[in-house]
């Protein structure tokens, strides 16, 4: 997939603009505050009608225009298309592929993106990796979303049976029909979500050894809030799981809480077996996110045959020169990619793709 | 209109229409009116069998001598004896729980209608029990609650089968329910 030609017309700080990025990698460099991030957030917003920074759209809208619009066109499997986003200040969206409403995600895939927030993945509580986990799943797994919510409602139900029956003997027969659900349940989300973890493990540390050259190794694991042996199966995991809260019952019933289930989980990262959200230096953490990201693309591409688009916010800072490097040779000849920084042209690897410069709403080629 | 504005499934602009029209129309049309909502209100109670709504102390299903007496469908609302009822598709009884089991809105089963079905059901006769409540978490939570009090008794219990509408194309069902719809598969012919 690839982005042939973008025009913008009062989106963020952009009155107009009209641009061919490069079929490869675009490095898109200027100084703080020039617009860099919202070209990539431009990219982002024509083919999802989203933004990745604000959960207020309208932002998007330059200060004081009734309207904005992105306009890409763009090379998908085999197919030219004309894809058109637009956004009006009080709030009206239209999203149009060739002149008729439509989904341009369909055509191209979800943009894969990294900005310096995703750094929370690593260093973040576990409720953030489990929600980054979950929204992976739900773009593969439609009827997981669907789980998650009835997971969600059942726990709510039994965590206020607990609460309760606290203090009070017996009644326990009354959690018997919420533990089935949940169970069932639960046990179908850690095995997605098993299962997703293991495809991304050994992509991210396939990458990961790619961009550390000191061949350090990443690894992912999923820490279960009970034991699970070596269960493949959803049927084993239910069983475990049932035989878990019938073990922690107890506790639960003195905390009037549910103790175990897929909600307290986690997934743990770890650098060279160190685990990285303790250990990790800026550098590492932000690797470990962006072959987290990459691994996502790959994944993507798979299933789609055809690589998203890749947006890299920012990607430079707090990496050394070699991981640097090591990251635009991977990027080579893989897909279009885009990437912000705000180092200086000389401070950047030798031909490593096309450079602009984005100054005052503008932006030029350079070199 | 503010009192018809409190009636649910109607907003301001229809109470206002209602209230127009019966200022409109002759006298007797409001007096009639107000008389049966009056009439319903005294008269409609719970059949003593069922449970369901009826203006007599044992509902004219209950009271029907052609219906199957061996079988017994439980639902949540009243509503869902009419829903079933219009399918003519089905001839046993009912009993109608009036509620579901939820422990975030503070419904337990002692709520409910369970100690009735119980009682009825240790009467003798029945064959088969019926589970319809629906297929939410309450209702699931309701019916796996019910068939493991009937179940030791010896009777029948069933699921409604949960999955594709009648007329649908499988390309258009999502995941959950083309599961369950595997799940309650059976055989064929």
């Amino acid at each position: 997939m690839q982005v042939l030609r973008l025009r913008l017309q009062n989106f963020r700080n952009f009155p107009s603009l009209d641009w061919e990025p490069a079929p490869e990698v675009n490095i898109i460099t200027g100084e703080n505050a020039q617009g860099k991030t919202n070209l990539l957030e431009a990219l982002f917003f024509g083919l999802t009608g989203r933004s990745f920074r604000t959960a207020t759209e309208r932002d998007v809208v330059r200060w004081g225009s009734a309207f904005c619009r992105v306009e890409l066109e763009v090379a998908g499997t085999g197919r030219h298309a004309l894809v058109v986003a637009s956004l009006t200040s009080d709030g009206r969206k239209k999203l149009l592929v060739d002149g008729k409403a439509g989904r341009p995600v369909e055509l191209c895939g979800e943009p894969v993106i990294f900005t310096p927030e995703h750094l929370w993945l690593v260093k973040g509580g576990p409720a953030l990796r489990r929600r980054w986990l979950d929204l992976e799943i739900c773009s593969l797994q439609p009827g997981y979303v669907r789980c998650l919510r009835r997971y969600q409602q059942v726990l709510a139900h039994r965590n206020r049976l607990l609460l309760g029956l606290r203090g009070r003997e017996g009644g326990h027969e009354a959690l018997e029909p919420w533990d089935r659900q949940l169970v069932e349940l639960g046990a179908r989300i850690i095995f997605w979500r098993r299962r997703l973890l293991a495809g991304f493990a050994s992509l991210a540390s396939q990458v990961y050894s790619a961009i550390s050259a000191e061949k350090e190794v990443l690894s992912l694991a999923y820490l279960s809030s009970f034991p699970l042996e070596n269960a493949r199966e959803e049927e084993e995991l239910r069983l475990l799981f049932l035989r878990e809260l019938a073990r922690r019952l107890p506790q639960e019933l003195a905390w009037g809480q549910t103790l175990v289930g897929p909600h307290r989980d986690d997934v743990r990262f770890s650098i060279n077996g160190r685990d990285a959200r303790r250990y990790a230096s800026l550098g590492q953490q932000r690797t470990t996110v962006l072959a987290l990201k990459l691994a996502q693309l790959e994944l993507a591409a798979r299933l789609l045959n055809c690589y998203p688009l890749l947006l890299l916010d920012d990607v430079f800072s707090e990496i050394d020169e070699r991981r640097r490097e090591a990251l635009l040779g991977y990027l080579a000849g893989k897909t279009q990619v885009f990437l912000t920084t705000s180092l200086e042209r000389s401070a950047l690897p030798p031909a490593s793709g096309c450079i602009f410069e984005v100054r005052r709403s503008t932006i030029t080629q350079g070199g | 209109m503010e009192e018809l504005a409190k009636l649910p499934g109607i907003g301001p602009k229809t109470a206002q229409r209602l209230a127009f029209h019966l200022l409109n129309s002759p006298p007797e049309v409001a007096r009639e009116l107000a008389g049966a909502i009056l009439r319903a209100r005294e008269v409609v109670r719970y059949c003593s069998v069922c449970a369901n709504l009826s203006d007599r102390e044992v509902c004219s299903i209950c009271a029907d001598p052609q219906r199957d007496r061996e079988v017994i469908c439980v639902v949540q609302e009243p509503k869902d004896v009419l829903a079933m009822e219009k399918s003519r598709g089905y001839n046993g009884l009912y009993h109608v729980l009036q509620g579901v089991i939820s422990p975030l809105a503070g419904i337990g089963p002692e709520k409910l209608t369970i100690k009735q079905l119980l009682a009825r059901l240790s009467g003798g006769g029945v064959r088969e029990v019926i589970l319809a409540t629906d297929s939410d978490v309450e209702g699931d939570a309701t019916a796996l609650y019910l068939a493991r009090l009937i179940k030791p008794l010896g009777i029948k219990v069933t699921r409604i089968a949960h999955g594709l509408p009648v007329g649908a194309h499988l390309e258009y069902a999502d995941e959950m329910t083309l599961a369950k719809a595997l799940e309650g598969r059976r055989e064929w012919p």
